[in-house]
């Protein structure tokens, strides 16, 4: 039991780490990706959160980006191993463009994810169920616990980097 | 392992459900909707583990980031706001 919850708190801070760098390298934080980001990014600034963290928090809302890219080939590897994965990124490719987002951070957080997942699950003993338990942890703390605090921590990072 | 990550999901998913259920502001219900979408999505390929359910569980996820981005552009251009 124990164990399992320490191998769920890794792939939680993994999955956090991979989504979060996808994202910011995307520029998630700054471009609006859809035209529904900017609405929920707005909002966010008025109940005191920050506007790069906001943009970022709309766009994973708003379309399939690295975030959901990591839940859903995790969700294709435990079902069909690295195939699923591949079919997951397929999939999310087609999502994004059906929701009008032009990037490539769904396809790259699918990718990350299949190539992270399997390194992990062949090396270092992790099983695929423990990522989507820690992904959707990871989307929790970012957006289920505090939205203005979450929104300022990302802000921040993106404006330090 | 099966049963601990499918707790940690429908918890998730629930207490996602009620702050949505609680929160005022309509835009900001969607943070919440989403992170209840993620975790019904996990729900869904644990307990059906076919290879048809990697669609199903995509089509469902993609769908519902659809629906939140209509429901977020729409209501933007219904009550325009400048920020300074």
């Amino acid at each position: 039991m124990i164990l399992e919850l320490a191998y769920i708190t890794a792939a939680a801070i993994i999955s956090l780490i991979l989504f979060v760098t996808l994202d910011i390298f995307w520029k998630l934080p700054m471009e609006m990706g859809v035209s529904g980001a900017d609405a929920v990014s707005r909002e966010i600034v008025a109940a005191g959160g920050d506007r790069n963290g906001g943009l970022m928090i709309g766009n994973i809302i708003c379309s399939p980006d690295a975030s959901a890219g990591i839940l859903l080939a995790a969700c294709g590897y435990w079902i069909c191993g690295i195939l699923g994965g591949i079919t997951a990124t397929i999939l999310v490719f087609v999502g994004a463009r059906i929701c009008a987002d032009k990037g490539f951070a769904g396809i790259s957080g699918t990718i990350f994810a299949t190539l992270t997942i399997w390194a992990l699950n062949v090396f270092a003993g992790f099983t695929p169920e423990s990522f989507i338990a820690g992904m959707i942890i990871a989307i929790f703390l970012l957006q289920g616990v505090s939205i203005s605090h979450t929104s300022h921590i990302i802000g921040n990072i993106w404006r330090k980097i | 392992m099966f049963e601990l990550v499918a707790t940690i999901c429908a918890t998730i998913a629930i207490y996602a459900a009620l702050r949505a259920v609680l929160e005022k502001n309509i835009l900001l219900k969607l943070p919440f909707i989403n992170v209840m979408n993620f975790a019904v999505a996990g729900v869904v390929a644990l307990i059906l583990p076919h290879p048809l359910t990697i669609i199903a569980t995509i089509a469902y996820f993609v769908g519902a980031t659809l629906e939140a981005n209509a429901i977020a552009s729409t209501l933007s251009r219904l009550a325009p706001e400048v920020i300074p």
